[in-house]
């Protein structure tokens, strides 16, 4: 797995189980709504909105990373690589995994 | 060409409400109780007329529509008339000779799937029902089936969407579809307990994209949701706001540049959009004189739907969501102004 790919996977968890508060998740959706991603199409469906988006599948690392450079934040984005400038928990939790290759999971760098 | 907000122009079929199971959060109402479903030749000459107003897809939902009788005639049919056809099912059916008939005619068939085992079953009120549905798939990778799994999201299955998408991708599925909890038939009953709030919506988006990202390129990800901004931006996406239709249908439009996806229920009713706008908004009735319903839908129901559409947009620009299901949307203003926009029909 990349180390975006793997990156990206420690955030699904932490979005999925509640460890990225109320506040991070808001700031971060609206975020990604800022950059006006335009419709554009998808191929096939059985069923619901048909939407894709012009960026593209396996740039979403790189493309949040911009956003970090567009907010001039670069000692953030050290401490995030994934660019998302919002709580400690992934502070902590993000540089530990990119700097060891270790995979120590939210709940310990929690802690 | 796009019509609507869906890259190609369907038809979603509801021939029944009968079902093997009677899952807590089912949208339609459907369960082992519910007999009956349109007959082949109730539908039939529809879907032909419907073919020449530019429908290319029939995806069949239900109820479970492996129970439906005539499925693999009306399918034969539906096909020879060029039509796709996808099918929906909870998978319990899904094996030897039906599976095998099904094979080379059925697109893409999606499977649902609620989240791991336990919650799964809980969901569908059914011990066992998950074994059964992870053997469908099993199956249908083997028969070489183009297949999908669709999930019902709810609030007790967000923190299960990292394991679902890996569960997909290991089984070879090559679409994942995380569908909001519809909050219609038994899905109102328990959506205080397991709809999505803004919060849940916001987590949901964002695991979305994330998994766009990292599942191979074979699975699309299709997220039900979407960003209200991104929503506005694309209205003209629907061609019946477009000001030539202002007196009715302009001549020579084909219904299905308007009216996209086209939902047939099981009571027989075509109904534009979602199944939440029957009967209110229903542009024809099957068991009737459907064709002199079209065409006062052309030349009176198309105004009326325009102006709900309209209302729709200028409703969801003033709205504070981030993150919106456009067809519960869509169904949920429906509900409170109905009245005043209802199509009659014969
Ligand atoms: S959700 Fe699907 S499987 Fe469950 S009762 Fe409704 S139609 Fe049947």
């Amino acid at each position: 797995m990349s180390h975006d790919k793997t990156l990206g996977a420690h955030l699904e968890r932490a979005i999925a189980i509640g460890q990225l508060d109320k506040k991070a998740v808001f700031d971060l959706a609206d975020r990604i709504q800022d950059l006006r991603i335009a419709p554009a199409r998808v191929d096939w469906c059985i069923y619901g909105i048909c939407l894709d988006y012009v960026v593209p599948r396996g740039r979403i690392g790189g493309f949040l990373r911009e956003l970090v450079d567009r907010l001039r934040v670069a000692d953030r984005l050290e401490v995030f690589p994934l660019g998302i400038p919002v709580p400690e928990l992934w502070r902590v939790q993000v540089i530990s995994d990119a700097r060891t290759g270790a995979s120590p999971g939210l709940i310990e760098s929690q802690r | 060409m796009r019509s609507g907000f869906l890259g190609r122009r369907v038809i979603q079929f509801h021939p029944t409400l009968a079902c093997n199971l009677r899952c807590r959060h089912c949208y339609s109402g459907s369960g082992p109780g519910k007999r009956g479903g349109l007959a082949a030749e109730e539908v039939l000459p529809f879907f032909a007329a419907m073919r020449e107003e530019g429908y290319e897809t029939v995806s069949f939902s239900g109820g479970e529509p492996l129970l439906y009788r005539p499925l693999l005639a009306v399918t034969d049919a539906l096909l020879a008339m060029g039509y796709r056809v996808n099918l929906t099912t909870n998978g319990l059916l899904l094996r030897g000779r039906l599976l095998g008939a099904l094979a080379p005619r059925i697109g893409v068939v999606a499977v649902s799937i609620d989240g791991p085992p336990e919650l799964h079953d809980r969901l569908r009120a059914r011990n066992g029902a998950f074994a059964r549905a992870e053997a469908a798939l099993d199956r249908l990778r083997e028969a070489e089936l183009a297949f999908g799994v669709i999930h019902t999201v709810t609030r007790a299955g967000i923190p299960h969407l990292p394991w679902l998408a890996d569960f997909a991708c290991r089984k070879g599925a090559s679409l994942l579809q995380l569908h909001p909890l519809d909050p219609t038939g038994r899905g109102a009953e328990v959506e205080a307990e397991l709809g999505l709030d803004e919060e849940a919506r916001a987590r949901l988006y964002l695991l979305g994209r994330l998994f766009e990202d990292r599942l191979p390129g074979r699975v699309a990800v299709q997220v039900d949701l979407h960003p209200r901004s991104a929503l506005c931006a694309a209205a003209d996406a629907y061609r019946l706001l477009d000001p030539a239709h202002a007196d009715g249908l302009a001549a020579g439009t084909p219904l299905s540049e308007v009216v996209n996806p086209l939902i047939v229920t099981e009571r027989g009713e075509a109904v534009p959009f979602v199944y939440g706008l029957a009967p209110d908004f229903t542009l024809a009735r099957l068991a009737g004189n459907w064709r002199v319903d079209l065409r006062r839908f052309r030349e009176e129901g198309a105004v009326r739907l325009q102006r709900f559409l309209a209302a729709c947009f200028a409703q969801l620009a003033r709205s504070s969501e981030r993150f919106v299901d456009w067809y519960a949307f869509l169904a949920r203003r429906a509900a409170r102004t109905a009245p005043a926009h209802t199509v009659a029909v014969s």
